[in-house]
């Protein structure tokens, strides 16, 4: 009897600290859509408050009118996107390389590989910068998606998601139906693997939307930035910094993510911790 | 002129299963050797060299020595430190501590919590700087509109003193990764089978004996994953410092990767700055093997091959 009444105190106390956390996780999202309903004027009294005064859409107007935001989520847009594809394939085909076939210089390339992973990728911003200036791609979209196409990580992934649970008599059958090694891959290999590559699509898609740091460098006109540039380059107006129409920018910046996490949270999950977490 | 017999060759030659690895690897090693593994090799190159963009002068170990000697370069260094260690035993403290709460056997919501905790990845690093700029500030923020309610006045300047800024930093960034890392933790609990707690209820051990020299030590390997993972993440923290105060108020979140930033693409200090890139990269390997060293030096087994040799 005794456990059972402490068993309970124990419980409500654990829902309680579990809720005010999540309380607290929220918080923010609130704040960031609150103030973004502000007009403007409410930010120049002395005190803050918790509701706008009058809501109002004006800031997303602002926003969409004013500034370069709709160029810049369109360019995110199109940058992730040809990250995703590229990538998708480079990575399906490179995994599926390693994992289908013996070749001679298998062991030799995937240690080599293996070996650079550890070295950071902040060693290799100066020499692709200069890479970029001699080709005459800087501000250029090329800079943003050619040194992301290639994810070593995707290929492990492919790599291991074909050697766990791709039945290898289905290509030893296939080739028996007269099908050449690359109709294999792509009529039988591909659509098979398509799971694992919605979540390695998910992983290249969030690096790639939310990057700053490679943008920072490499885009130097204001119609050329993308989101998070130019989500910051509006933040560091020292002038005259219109809170409620950035903060509409941070809305509009991550709705979108929001609802692709509410629509495919265990794709998401997954692909955010690199298939160490299913679902 | 033709020869029928080569050209069936050449087709066949491309099919066959010798080859094919070869074609289907060709557009990744074209990149791996342009954008990893040549960058590699020349930042080292150039981190011997005075290189700011056009002629290079070899000058052997010059930059290190300058590094070595630059007080800047130590109290980014610092900073960087200071914040990966502070934030990663906050962090992660706080997301094992929610991970064993929610997989007590006395929560059943324990989904809708990883949900919620899970959600402020879909912020991107630049919309939480910002946003928590908003959080902090002194007339404008969430704080000062909670000091508002009770009439009292939020005088705190956050992001003009140095002791603070940092922490405003560490704060968001709990805040963002805590359930991120509370997921691994959770994937890595539910991999205990639960007959182990069974019998060790059945041996009359309570829960902190049970959580100590059970579901810690079985939780180990994932610990150790997240541990080096976060660290070796945060160690290029950039974004938010960056963003928010430029590495001050008086260098106080001065980072490394803000310091590389500043030395070579405003300062255009290209040697110099590959060689903080390599110190950098120093710096994490060795924090790895300390942690590495750290967490297995509690593997008894270990212990007692050590006390016999």
């Amino acid at each position: 009897m005794a456990i059972q009444r402490s068993d309970r105190w124990i419980r409500v106390a654990l829902l309680v600290f579990l809720s005010i956390l999540a309380v607290l996780v929220l918080i923010p999202f609130y704040w960031m859509f609150v103030n973004s309903l502000k007009a403007q004027g409410d930010f120049y009294s002395a005190t803050s408050t918790l509701f706008p005064a009058n809501p109002t859409l004006a800031n997303y107007k602002e926003l969409l009118t004013d500034t370069h935001y709709g160029l810049w989520i369109g360019n995110s847009f199109l940058i992730s996107l040809l990250v995703v594809l590229i990538g998708l394939f480079i990575c399906a085909a490179s995994g599926f390389a390693f994992a289908a076939y013996d070749f001679k210089f298998r062991s030799l390339i995937f240690w080599t590989v293996l070996g650079t992973v550890a070295i950071p990728d902040i060693v290799t911003i100066i020499p692709v910068f200069n890479i970029m200036v001699k080709l005459g791609l800087i501000d250029s979209y090329a800079s943003l998606v050619l040194p992301f196409a290639v994810s070593m990580f995707g290929i492990f992934l492919v790599k291991q998601f074909v050697e766990t649970s791709f039945p290898m008599e289905l290509l030893e059958s296939a080739r028996i139906d007269g099908l050449s090694e690359y109709g294999i891959f792509f009529r039988v290999v591909l659509p098979l693997i398509r799971p694992g590559l919605a979540v390695l699509g998910i992983f290249l898609w969030m690096s790639s939307w939310s990057s700053y740091f490679w943008p920072l460098i490499m885009i130097r006109s204001e119609v050329k930035m993308t989101l998070p540039l130019g989500l910051a380059t509006l933040y560091a107006n020292p002038w005259d910094l219109k809170y409620g129409v950035l903060m509409a920018g941070n809305v509009l910046a991550t709705v979108p993510i929001i609802l692709l996490y509410l629509l495919a949270q265990r794709q998401f999950i997954e692909g955010l911790t690199g298939g160490a977490v299913k679902g | 002129m033709g020869d029928p017999r080569l050209n069936v060759s050449l087709k066949q030659l491309l099919n066959s299963k010798k080859v094919v690895p070869y074609v289907l690897l060709l557009p990744f090693f074209a990149f791996f050797l342009v954008f990893r593994l040549w960058p590699i090799l020349w930042s080292f190159f150039i981190s011997f060299t005075e290189y700011f963009g056009s002629g290079i002068k070899f000058i052997g170990f010059d930059n290190y020595v300058q590094l070595f000697n630059d007080r800047v370069f130590w109290i980014a260094t610092k900073n960087t430190v200071y914040f990966v260690v502070v934030y990663n035993a906050i962090m992660i403290s706080l997301a094992l501590m929610v991970a064993v709460f929610l997989s007590s056997r006395l929560v059943r919501i324990r989904d809708f919590f990883r949900s919620v905790y899970f959600v402020p990845m879909a912020m991107m690093l630049p919309v939480v700087a910002i946003t928590f700029d908003m959080i902090f500030a002194r007339n404008i923020g969430l704080i000062s509109a909670v000091y508002g309610l009770f009439g009292k006045e939020f005088s705190t300047r956050w992001f003009s003193d140095p002791d603070l800024a940092m922490w405003a930093i560490i704060i968001m960034r709990v805040w963002r990764a805590m359930g991120y890392y509370c997921a691994y933790f959770l994937a890595g609990l539910a991999s205990i089978p639960q007959e182990i707690y069974e019998s060790s209820q059945i041996d009359g051990a309570g829960r902190f004996r049970t959580f100590f020299r059970i579901t810690l030590p079985l939780l180990k390997p994932m610990l150790l994953f997240v541990v080096i993972m976060s660290t070796i993440l945060s160690f290029e923290i950039f974004d938010e410092p960056w963003i928010l105060t430029q590495g001050g108020p008086a260098n106080s979140t001065l980072t490394l990767q803000i310091y590389l930033y500043q030395t070579s693409f405003l300062n255009g200090e290209l040697g110099k700055g590959s060689a903080i890139a390599y110190m950098m990269t120093l710096f994490m390997i060795v924090f790895s093997v300390l942690y590495v060293n750290q967490l297995s030096e509690k593997n008894p087994r270990r212990k007692r091959a050590k006390q016999q040799g």
